[in-house]
């Protein structure tokens, strides 16, 4: 039951992080990517329908964890305490540009917005990035299963740390690049013209970036965390992760260089879930590792709810879990294909 | 926050009457009405949320959990403090842009009904 949890919790957490990847990296791409008006609101149309819904994936992940593992939940939102309000705010004003802006076509009230919009993006990028690093790197929990992060102390992986250390900050460079070169690949798909040819364009030169980062990241992870590569052998999902990984890469260049637009997004997809799928196999059960001491680190066995109400709550997770993809599919079929700034979904007149 | 509701669901029944008789565009009073009844909805949203959170106090769960006992001690009032002055001010924010977005999109006026009878788009 406790391994189900885990799983679903993951799975919950790729989709946030893949779907949202693609809106964030679109949108911090805006101003590169659209030189016009007309252009930077085509992006916003290529995400305009589909960006709430990508949120959903993280009020689900946050519901499913307070359900699962209510002790992990109590510990990891008091600890995380700013850092959880500075994405809340980037989610919000992410949201109110993309409202609004559209509404009064004067010059400042457009660039003011678009400047919010992409900001936002940027720094919910980074943010994302951050918190999985926190993850992979662990915080300083003591014995009561409790921790409070700086935003940094000394800049060490090790001890007392805070939210921001050269671990840390490569994992958010890495993100914002991969989203970055993830958003560039969903906008050669969903534009046309000259938004199409530059994305295009960067997001042949973002991926060789990406796997770079990549390289330096996992030997980083290596010297910080050296039990998710000693957890990863007797586990055949971290395998399926790392394939992912590769197949995604594979897709991804041979998408690009030809016409598959479409492939090439699907492989972005993958190499992203590919990864997270492989770090979240190798580190089960620790779900928040301790970098004070390893005995405080918080177990998905020790930290679960009571068996009943993980039973009840296998019935109704699916039922909501057919809802939100049903929806999805819905809103994918009825926008699919390229957008046109005459169809921006958002603009009122 | 119950009486608004009554009032949402007579204004409503009166605007759908009138609609129905097709005189929804000529009852000037009426069209007064629902368009001094923006407010109303937030109004009854908040105060419902006020009833919702202030009266099940001093509990955050009922006859659970305590409100006191649900204070995380590792977060310091400073930033709780900090949050509480962010929010407020993002609210600010967003209810002096809705205030904005409302008055021009009342000031912009319906939409023209052309000599065919359809809507005309208006643009400004």
């Amino acid at each position: 039951m406790i391994e189900i949890w885990y799983a679903i919790l993951s799975f919950m957490l790729v989709m946030f992080v893949v779907l949202e990847g693609f809106d964030v990296g679109a949108g911090l791409l805006q101003h590169i990517v659209g030189k016009t008006e007309a252009e930077r609101r085509l992006v916003i149309a290529a995400i305009g329908p589909l960006w709430s819904w990508h949120e959903v994936w993280l009020v689900g992940f946050g519901g499913t964890l307070m359900l699962a593992f209510p002790n992990i939940l109590a510990s990891a939102f008091a600890g995380f305490y700013l850092a959880f309000f500075l994405l809340l705010w980037s989610l919000i004003l992410r949201g109110i540009s993309i409202e609004v802006g559209g509404h009064v076509a004067e010059p400042m009230w457009r660039t003011a917005w678009n400047f919010i919009f992409v900001a936002a993006n940027l720094l919910l990028a980074i943010l994302i990035g951050a918190a999985l690093g926190n993850v992979v790197r662990g915080v300083p929990l003591n014995a009561d299963g409790k921790f409070s992060l700086a935003f940094f102390t000394n800049f060490s992986p090790h001890g007392n740390v805070g939210i921001l250390d050269w671990f840390t900050v490569s994992v958010a460079v890495f993100i914002l690049v991969t989203f970055a070169a993830h958003g560039a690949n969903a906008l050669v798909l969903k534009t046309e013209g000259p938004v199409h040819d530059r994305s295009l364009r960067l997001a042949r030169q973002l991926w060789k970036k990406v796997l770079l980062l990549l390289a330096i990241i996992t030997f980083e992870t290596w010297r910080v965390r050296p039990e998710l590569f000693s957890g990863m052998t007797p586990k055949p999902i971290a395998w399926l992760g790392v394939a992912f990984v590769i197949g995604g890469a594979i897709a991804i260049f041979t998408g690009l260089r030809g016409k598959g637009e479409l492939r090439a997004v699907i492989g972005s997809s993958l190499f992203i879930a590919g990864l997270m799928i492989a770090g979240a196999a190798s580190v089960f059960p620790i779900m928040l590792r301790s970098t004070l001491a390893p005995e405080n680190s918080l177990s998905a066995y020790q930290n679960a709810a009571a068996g009943h109400g993980l039973v009840i709550a296998l019935i109704w997770w699916p039922i909501a879990f057919i809802l939100a993809v049903g929806y999805a599919l819905f809103i994918y079929r009825y926008y699919l294909g390229k957008v046109k700034a005459s169809e921006d979904t958002q603009s009122p007149y | 926050m119950a009486g608004l509701g009554t009032i949402f669901i007579l204004l409503m029944v009166a605007a759908n009457f009138q609609r129905w008789c097709g005189r929804l565009e000529k009852s000037r009073g009426l069209l007064w009405a629902l368009m001094l009844a923006f407010p109303f909805p937030y109004i009854a949203t908040t105060a419902g949320w006020m009833t919702a959170e202030l009266g099940r106090q001093p509990w955050i769960i009922f006859h659970i959990l305590r409100t006191g006992q649900g204070v995380s001690d590792v977060v310091s009032g400073g930033n709780v403090l900090f949050t509480l002055i962010g929010f407020t001010g993002l609210y600010f924010v967003l209810g002096v842009l809705f205030l904005f977005l409302v008055a021009r999109e009342i000031a912009h006026g319906p939409q023209s009904i052309s000599a065919n009878g359809k809507m005309e788009a208006s643009h400004d």
